[in-house]
């Protein structure tokens, strides 16, 4: 079966790197993401309190457990803001001490539920294993809706960005564990088995004999055309199927074999300050210097970047890594973009996935043109901002007026929410106030006219350059 | 390898492709015409392709110093002052291409409110002016009979004009050149419209550049096609009728060129092919109807002014049926 992109863009690849997984050493200190302060982890040890490989630190908001990826002791929470908005981390000290992995899910309760596709037991396993589905960088358990079963699990192995191939070496190097991952949700949600990969890939070799020795996986090549995610979203609705990264597979044998909650990562490392790229698998919550220092950056880089080159955002040396972090990008020599007006040339609306409008919803935020412009199906992909010649922050901006609508729209349902129970209030004392409704609708007007005009903050450009730029890491 | 952009926001890889290189390819693209007319008719086309470039860039320039928010761009004002003088006949007086650009500039980037700014191509309303203005010298032909070389800067009086293809057909006659001679240019026309081997291959050079709307020059060449081979206006094979009906009055340096013309044509692919036959079916209208030569640039001002509207219907129309 083949998936074709039609639109989207074939990102330039260059496959200059060795697909064999590094180990790096353990950092002297892991910060562990326990997500947003505003959910208040729950803190199950104490401060000073000395922790065994994988034992448990905290449980969050979605019943998933954090657990100890080595033997450490816990310091202390720290709290850092990202885009004004407060996460908490788990500070552990590295104490160099090794002891066996032991067993901390009930493996026995499962086992009897193998083919049941109980839902609800197995979302409580996943949880408790903390294992992330590298596809979609949440947690697997998040993926799981016992509303909408499926019938297909899809193994992710295509990559469609620049050294974004984590996918692949993770196939390549844990073949055996991750296809025994596959076999396992296979069996344990009653689904068939796909696999998708690029086709004229360059390990398209390595997938040669694959039709051949597993009969029973079928096989979904695509064209490689950037975003690769948007054409399988579709076909995994359409036929009903999860989808999910080799990464994720692996963590599946491993906890349920081995009983080994997930605490690692595997990431690529690269750009053009860095010597020598590497994929590594290393523990969550390594700080990024220490993955730097590892691969031999160079000590003065222009941007260093986490997650994709397509989506991903800027991000300090002191920053650890997070199930997020599917790349760290470091680069030097800085390439100077002239931004210029928009010249029409609708080459945004030529190459958008989801088959939007990027130039008329650009029209529509300066307050010019268009009302009616779908941008709600935006995925966010950078497709446009990528093709447009006058270099306007496409993707920023759309993701900013679809945020600020967002909210906007809330904030309007709530106060319409009290105005109709005031309202109705009114009404049962026999009182019948028209004005009411003159308020809603010159209020909703009000605050349309506030939302057509936006345009980037220039502070808030300026100020990201200026903290941005110039990084030197800790190496 | 890529380097650090200057964006502090996603995404940080970019196409190469920026606003100059569009500009340099319509620029390169335009290129071979002006050789091939240079070879033609002498070194009078080198002339007015830069004095009307030039025109065009003082323009933006003054503009610029008297606070007209125009902002000159040398690229762009050479594709509209080339584009501008390739239209005319070789004989016509060297200021006038230039005068066409400085008023073209004026008119768009000026004059016109910010909401019609998008509408109207600068080069057609350059075209506009100057059949309004020198109808007689837009509309007389010299005899092209191989390669003559013109004076450089005077102005012409003494020349052997002909009939154009249009007049011909206009009055329902066959014109007398070969279809090779067609092909290859040599027939009464603008300086650098007429060589329709060069400009199908230039076409071909727009289109791997993703540089044109190639849906609207291609739906606005197959409508004037349809009408040719059924509406034989010259009493010929219908297919000398629909080449006769193609080259004649610049219609496919004006559909691939000014109608083609990214910037201009509408914005997605149903309402550039809506916008194309709109524009064909108007040129067909007017060239049977209309006693001007020139029914292009009217249709292509016409169908310039919905523009817009096509968008707003072809985006509904994805809506309605996205919501079905
Ligand atoms: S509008 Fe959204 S979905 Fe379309 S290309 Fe831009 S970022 Fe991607
Ligand atoms: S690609 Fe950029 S310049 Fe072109 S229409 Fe879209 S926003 Fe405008």
């Amino acid at each position: 079966m083949f998936l074709k992109t039609k639109h989207g863009v074939m990102l330039p690849k260059d496959y200059n790197i060795d697909f064999s997984v590094a180990f790096p050493n353990l950092s002297e200190k892991l910060y562990i993401s326990l997500g947003k302060k505003s959910n208040n982890p729950k803190i199950t040890v104490t401060k000073n309190t000395s922790l065994k490989k994988y034992d448990k630190i905290a449980e969050l908001k979605n019943n998933v457990f954090i657990y100890s990826p080595e033997n450490c002791v816990f310091e202390d929470v720290k709290t850092l803001t990202y885009k004004n908005e407060e996460y908490s981390f788990a500070v552990l000290k590295n104490i160099f001490k090794k002891s066996p992995s032991f067993s901390v899910l009930n493996l026995n309760a499962l086992n009897q539920k193998e083919n049941a596709a109980n839902y609800g037991t197995l979302k409580t396993f996943f949880a408790e294993a903390s294992i992330i589905n590298d596809y979609s960088n949440k947690y697997l358990c998040d993926c799981i809706d016992e509303n909408k079963p499926f019938k297909k699990i899809l193994l992710n192995c295509s990559c469609d960005q620049l050294y974004d191939i984590s996918a692949v070496a993770a196939i390549l190097n844990f073949e055996t564990e991750v296809l025994e991952g596959l076999d396992i949700m296979a069996r344990l949600f009653n689904a068939s088995k796909e696999i998708c990969l690029v086709k004229n890939y360059k390990t398209k070799s390595v997938f040669k004999n694959f039709k051949k020795e597993h009969k029973d996986i079928k096989l979904i090549k695509t064209n490689g055309k950037y975003p690769v995610s948007c054409k399988l979203n579709e076909y995994a609705e359409k036929e009903n199927c999860i989808i999910l990264g080799p990464e994720c597979l692996k963590a599946v044998y491993r906890a349920v074999n081995f009983g080994e909650p997930q605490t690692t990562k595997l990431l690529t490392v690269w750009g053009n300050a860095i010597y020598n790229p590497a994929f590594l698998l290393c523990p969550l919550g390594t700080p990024i210097y220490h993955l730097l220092n590892f691969c031999n950056s160079q000590k003065q880089f222009e941007k260093l970047i986490s997650g994709n080159i397509m989506t991903g955002f800027l991000t300090e040396p002191e920053d650890p890594v997070t199930i997020y972090t599917n790349s760290v990008i470091a680069l030097k020599e800085k390439e100077n973009i002239i931004k210029r007006e928009c010249i029409n040339c609708g080459k945004c609306l030529d190459i958008c996935p989801k088959s939007l409008t990027p130039f008329y919803i650009l029209k529509l935020i300066n307050g010019e043109g268009l009302t009616k412009v779908n941008f709600k199906n935006c995925i966010n992909c950078g497709c446009c901002d990528y093709i447009c010649p006058a270099k306007i922050p496409l993707r920023f901006l759309i993701n900013r007026y679809n945020q600020n609508n967002k909210t906007e729209i809330k904030a309007e349902n709530k106060n319409s929410k009290n105005k109709k129970s005031k309202n109705e209030n009114a009404k049962n004392d026999g009182i019948k106030d028209k004005n009411n409704i003159k308020d809603k609708n010159t209020e909703n007007a009000n605050s349309k006219s506030e939302t057509s005009k936006i345009e980037i903050s220039k502070n808030e450009t300026s100020k990201n350059k200026t903290s941005k730029n110039k990084k030197e890491a800790n190496v | 390898m890529i380097t650090a952009s200057n964006s502090p926001f996603a995404p940080f890889l970019h196409a190469k492709e920026s606003v100059f290189s569009l500009r340099f390819d319509t620029v390169t693209a335009l290129m071979p015409l002006i050789i091939i007319a240079t070879v033609q008719n002498g070194l009078r086309v080198l002339v007015l392709c830069a004095l009307s470039a030039l025109a065009a860039f003082i323009t933006e320039t003054l503009g610029n110093f008297a606070k007209l928010k125009i902002k000159p761009a040398p690229l762009r004002a050479a594709t509209l002052g080339i584009c501008i003088a390739l239209l005319c006949p070789i004989t016509v007086p060297i200021y006038m291409p230039a005068i066409a650009s400085a008023v073209a500039v004026l008119i768009v980037r000026v004059i016109l409110p910010k909401d019609f700014k998008g509408l109207f191509s600068t080069p057609a309303i350059g075209w506009l002016f100057m059949l309004s203005v020198w109808p007689e010298q837009m509309m007389q032909f010299p005899v092209k009979t191989g390669f003559f070389e013109f004076p450089v800067f005077k102005n012409i009086t003494d020349c052997n004009y002909a009939w154009s293809l249009a007049q011909y057909l206009q009055f329902g006659e066959k014109p007398p050149q070969r279809m090779l001679d067609i092909l290859m240019g040599q027939f009464p026309g603008g300086i650098g419209t007429t060589c329709t081997l060069a400009i199908i291959a230039i076409t071909v050079f727009f289109i791997y550049r993703k540089s044109i709307a190639w849906q609207v020059s291609l739906s606005m060449m197959c409508t004037v096609a349809v009408f040719g081979f059924f509406i034989n206006r010259a009493g010929v094979n219908p297919f000398y009728s629909v080449v006769y009906e193609l080259a004649a009055s610049n219609f496919i340096y004006v559909a691939i060129f000014i109608a083609g013309d990214i910037i201009n044509a509408p914005k997605l692919p149903l309402s550039r092919i809506f916008y194309g036959v709109l524009i064909g079916v108007l040129t067909m209208i007017l060239r049977y109807y209309g006693l001007y030569e020139h029914c292009v640039v009217f249709a292509l001002t016409i169908a310039g002014l919905i523009s817009g509207v096509c968008d707003n219907l072809a985006i509904n129309l994805r809506t309605l049926i996205r919501s079905k």
